[in-house]
Formats: C-alpha cells, structure tokens, sequence
C-alpha cells in the first residue's frame, strides 16, 4: 500500500471512529430519556433577547412567534435590541414598544455581543436566551427547553435548528444538512460536548452567564465562545430536539459561502483561543473525541478532496488527449455495468458505509425534531456539498492563517 | 469518567470491527476478480492450445476454412480492458496481473506467427502492427499512441493490431524484442516488420500502412 492509501484508510477510520462514539453517546441517552415531562412547580423567568442590525424584512415575525409561545406571560420577556440599524428596522420595533412583555433598547453599532450584554444588564430573569433576529420559534419552544433545562440542571440549552420555508434549491440543499446537525446536536450533548450555543434560541442560566463575564467579541462566532467558555468553567450545556427554531438559510451559493467562511473560520480562531481544550481529559469526550474530530475533519475533507481533484483533472486530461488524437467519437461507449468494474477497494467501502451512516443520522434527526424533507434535499445534499463545502473550508483556513476576520455580511 | 472510558473502547472495537469487515470484504471482492481474471487465463490457455493445433494442421486444411476460422477468443477483445483495471487496482506488480499479461502476450505473439504462415500458405497480404508502449512514466506519448491505434483498429477491422508491455518481463517478448532490433525508444511501431519510433498521429499510421482502404471488412482483432 502506498502512502496515499493508508493516510486515506487512517481518515476514513477515524471518522468512523467519531461517528460511531457519537451514536453510541446518543443511543445511551436515549434509553434513559423521559418524554414529554410536563414542567413541575413554578414556571422560570425567561428573557429573550432579539439582537437587531438591519433586519427590518424579519424581525417582526420574530418578534410575533416571541409573542405567541406558550409560555406564561408573566414569566416572559422579551428585549429587542437595536444594535445602530441604518435601514427601517427602528421602525418596525417601534410597533411593538405599547406592549407590556418587550422592552426596545437602541444602542449604537457594536456587534452582537455587545447588544446581548447590555440586555444581560437590563434583565433580573432567571434564564436568559436569544432569538437572532431572522428566527422564527415553535409555539412550544420555549416549554420544551426549559423542561429540558429542569430535567438535566444543565446550565444552557440549545435548540434544534431547521430551514424555514425553504423554496430555493440552495435552501433545500441546507434542509437535509440541518437535519444532520438535529442529530449531531443531540449526540454532541449526549457526550456532554456541545461547543456551539447558536444565536437562534439558546438559552442559558442568568447568573452563571454574569458570573463568567457574558458575551465576548470572538472573531464572528461569539455563539461559539460562549459554549467554549460554560465548558471551559465545567458548566453543562444541554440540547432539546423537540424545541424547533426555524431560521432564514442563506438563498444564495455566494451568501452560504461567506456564512460557512465566517462559521469555519470562528472555529478555528476559537480553537486557538482555547486549545488547552484540545486533547485535555478534563473535558472529557469533548477534549478528547469531538473537538480534535472536528478540526481533522476539515482536513480530512480538503485531503479527499484533493485527491478526487486531481484524479478528476487526469481524467479530463486523458479525455482532451484522446479527443485531440482522435477526434470526437460520434459513437461513445456506455458506462459498463459489469460488476467487474465497481469499486471496492477498502477505502471506497468505508465511504460507502460512511456515506450509509450519515443518511441514517440525516433521518434520525428528521425523526427528533419532527421536520418533513424536501424529498430532492437528501440526494442534492449528498451530491452537491461534496464539492462546495471544500471551497469554505479551504477559504477559511486561509483566513485563519493570515488572521483576515470574515464580515458578518 | 469511567462510563466514557468504556464509550471509548466500544467505539474503537465497532469501528474496527467496521473497519475489519471492508479490509476482508475487499479482500474476498479482489479474490473473486482474480478468479474471474483466471477464468480468462484458462480460456486464453485454451486458445493457445487451439492455436499450436491449428499450426499443426495448416498443412490440412484450405485456405477458406482458415480464414473463416476466428483463432482468438470472444473474451480477448475485453482481455485488455479487464487486464488494465485490475493492473489500477492490484498493482502492476501483482502476480496474478503479470501472470494474465504474460498470457495475453504470448497469446498475440502465437496469433501473430500463425497469421504470417496462413499469409504464406494462402498468399494474402495482412498488415501487421506491433505496437510497444510502457506504463512505466517513460513514455509521455504512448497514450496517444493508444488512443490513435485504437481508433485506427475500429475503423479499419481487419488491421492486426499487436500491444506489447515492452518491460514486461517475458522471454517470448523479449525475443520479438530482438527479432526487431528495437532501440528502446517508445512508444514503438513494427509496420510490416519495419520499425518506427516516438508518437504517429492516424493521419501519419495510415500513409505508413500499404493498402489501408482494403481494410475495412470484418476480422479478429488482438487489442
């Protein structure tokens, strides 16, 4: 075996090797799961922070499902923070100011983590928690994390997170790779791993967000640091599947690569910040499993693809020399279906296999968050990220290298 | 911490078990591909035989039963293909890639004997070519000789087109090696036993090759 081969064959072993602890992590909590546990005692205080810069086309309708949760009114608040919007959004907001459960502040532009601590100061609720602003929640959202909140003692929870109303195919494309991180949500918080608190719909415990300073600045991806900091202090992060948040998917090829850009390049800049996390023992399955799992990933997948690349560039080149000395056939050869030709060579079964185990994973999270699939997101989501998630990856670890912040927009 | 600890263990054995499996399961897929490539050398071994017979009984029989007489095998027109593959997946170096490509070879070099002496018996004028290549990086222009060949051998079917490995490690191919006096140069051609080196565009092979335009009926071919 040469060299190539076996790098490939150790890769593709130790992504089975994340994957199947993942699903071994899932499948134990799992069985010991209690559904639906209705809410005992009193209801906690919730304050919902709505972070707006230049959000006037989304905001209302975030704020509206805010409104409509079932969730006891005195018990709820929700504080829109106008972080220096330069389009209609000031306007917009002001149409909810009458009402007694929002609270509209207006600061000048400072980042989100700057809008998210000065609600922090704003709010004596027991658990604070955040709704980007282009967000839409489930009327029982807010129930089911917080009975997962009470159920574990965790100190935060995250969502699961889903493409609201996809139309366009790069929506779709993004329905069935949410659905993935459904499940991958759970396994992560089933390991006790979760490193990211996404902006749509986290929440997390006041007093312990005070205690360890609350929101930073971290390179785009505060959502992120925040995670990596409860971890950092041992604070247990949680996840509730059955709390649906639908969010607004980036509707265009070039808009999904600078968010994946700004995503990919915040973890690495975060995974810099706390690399004493990486491979420490005291953080458990996270320090061990799923943080080292997720930095080889990236260059797992710029490896392979890679060589797929370079296979693909002699293919092509083999083609335009037999077209330049022969001309093209105006009969060509069919593929052949002999099984003599399939590929089975070890590294091309683990692929399959692999490939296997993420399409199960794709509908297990389906299942948890009770989501319905486009029924063209699955196959263009196997066909198409293949080749455009290497194109983010590889832009954001040139940015990492030259520290070049990716913008938000 | 010890539950994760035992997390880590049945991890690492299901995916090693996982990982096993493929190892054997290739394994057992390359085993029967040799065997289905076995088959092929029994039928070439076949042929051969067939061959050396034929040689035998030229003396026998008529021109006509000769030349409607196909002396190479229905599998060889895939040999190649099937060779070539599996040359990319096991390795040139396999023993059962060089064992089937020293078979073919000797295959094409008794078909090319026998042609010659049923030429002479019969009086017909074929037109022979051999054509050396490597896959040894040596040879920057032997797939396009290949391709050039190939297109050549389609439309003209009665061309005899003979490929050679020129490494490959055969005492009979040495001996035509010889027999010709190539100089090493590649890719190499022997057109009616005179030879010409480096890359022949098909424009090129068909002012080299006498006759051509009377080769366009049916006929076996060996590549």
């Amino acid at each position: 075996m040469d060299g190539t081969v076996i790098a490939t064959n150790i890769l593709l072993f130790l992504a089975l090797y994340a994957e199947v602890f993942l699903l071994l992590a899932f499948l134990e909590s799992t069985q010991g799961a209690k559904a639906n546990k209705k809410i005992a005692g009193k209801f906690p205080s919730v304050a919902i922070v709505v972070p707006c810069f230049n959000e006037e086309t989304t905001v209302a309708g975030t704020i509206n499902s805010l409104l409509a949760l079932d969730y006891p009114k005195s018990k709820l608040s929700i504080i829109a923070v106008n972080d220096g919007s330069t389009d209609g959004t000031s306007a917009v907001l002001a149409q909810f100011s009458n009402d007694p459960r929002i609270t509209v502040l207006t600061k000048e532009n400072g980042g989100k983590h700057s809008a998210m601590n000065l609600a922090l100061t704003k709010t004596t609720a027991d658990y604070i928690g955040c709704l980007d602003a282009d967000s839409f929640v489930a009327p029982d959202a807010l129930k089911t994390s917080m009975q997962c909140l009470l159920e574990t003692g965790a100190t935060a929870v995250t969502p699961a997170i889903l493409v609201n109303k996809p139309t366009r195919i790069i929506e779709i494309i993004q329905q069935a790779e949410y659905a993935l991180s459904v499940f991958i949500r759970r396994a992560f918080a089933s390991a006790n791993a979760v490193f990211i608190t996404p902006g749509p719909f986290s929440l997390f415990k006041r007093d312990v967000l005070k205690k360890i300073g609350g929101w930073k600045h971290a390179h785009g991806t505060e959502d992120m640091e925040i995670a990596m900091r409860l971890q950092q202090h041992h604070f247990t992060i949680t996840n509730s599947p059955r709390t649906r948040v639908f969010t607004t998917a980036p509707k265009t090829v070039r808009a999904l690569y600078k968010q994946r850009v700004r995503w990919t390049y915040g973890f690495l800049m975060n995974m810099w910040d706390y690399r004493n996390m990486l491979g420490n023992r005291s953080f458990g399955a996270l320090g061990t499993i799923v943080l080292p799992s997720a930095l080889i990933s990236i260059g797992t997948v710029l490896y392979l693809t890679s060589l797929v690349v370079i296979y693909m560039l002699n293919r092509i080149w083999s083609m335009f020399i037999k077209v330049d000395t022969v001309g093209i056939a105006m009969n060509p050869a069919l593929p052949t279906l002999d099984p003599f030709f399939i590929n089975t060579t070890s590294a091309a079964l683990l692929a399959y296999v692999l490939i296997g185990i993420a399409l199960g994973l794709i509908w297990t999270g389906k299942r948890l968050s009770d989501t319905k699939l486009h029924p063209a997101a699955v196959p263009l989501y196997m066909l198409a990220y293949c080749w455009i998630a290497p194109f983010w990856l590889g832009g954001a670890l040139i940015r990492a290298s030259f520290r070049a912040q990716a913008p938000w927009r | 911490m010890q539950q994760n600890t035992k997390r880590y263990i049945i991890a690492f054995v299901i995916a090693a078990a996982i990982f096993g499996t493929a190892l054997v399961v290739t394994n057992m897929l390359n085993n029967v591909r040799i065997a289905q490539v076995q088959t092929i050398e029994d039928n070439i071994a076949t042929d051969i035989l067939s061959l050396e017979t034929q040689f035998e009984l030229l003396s026998e029989l008529s021109c006509k039963d000769i030349r409607e007489n196909s002396v190479l095998s229905q599998e060889l027109a895939d040999v190649s293909r099937r060779v070539a593959y599996t040359e990319e997946k096991l390795g040139a170096e396999n023993p059962e890639v060089l064992r089937l490509k020293r078979q073919y070879t000797l295959l094409q070099i008794k078909d090319l004997l026998l042609m010659k002496k049923v030429s002479q018996k019969c009086g017909l004028q074929p037109v022979f070519v051999l054509y050396f290549y490597s896959n040894q990086n040596d040879c920057p222009d032997c797939e396009r000789q290949g391709y050039a060949l190939t297109s050549l051998g389609e439309s003209y079917p009665k061309l005899r087109i003979y490929s050679f490995d020129y490494h490959l490690d055969l005492p009979a191919l040495k001996t035509l090696l010889t027999i010709n006096d190539l100089n090493g140069e590649l890719p190499a051609l022997i057109i009616n036993e005179k030879p010409y080196y480096g890359f022949k565009s098909i424009d090129e092979l068909k002012k080299l090759i006498p006759k051509i335009d009377t080769l366009t009926g049916t006929s076996t071919r060996s590549k």
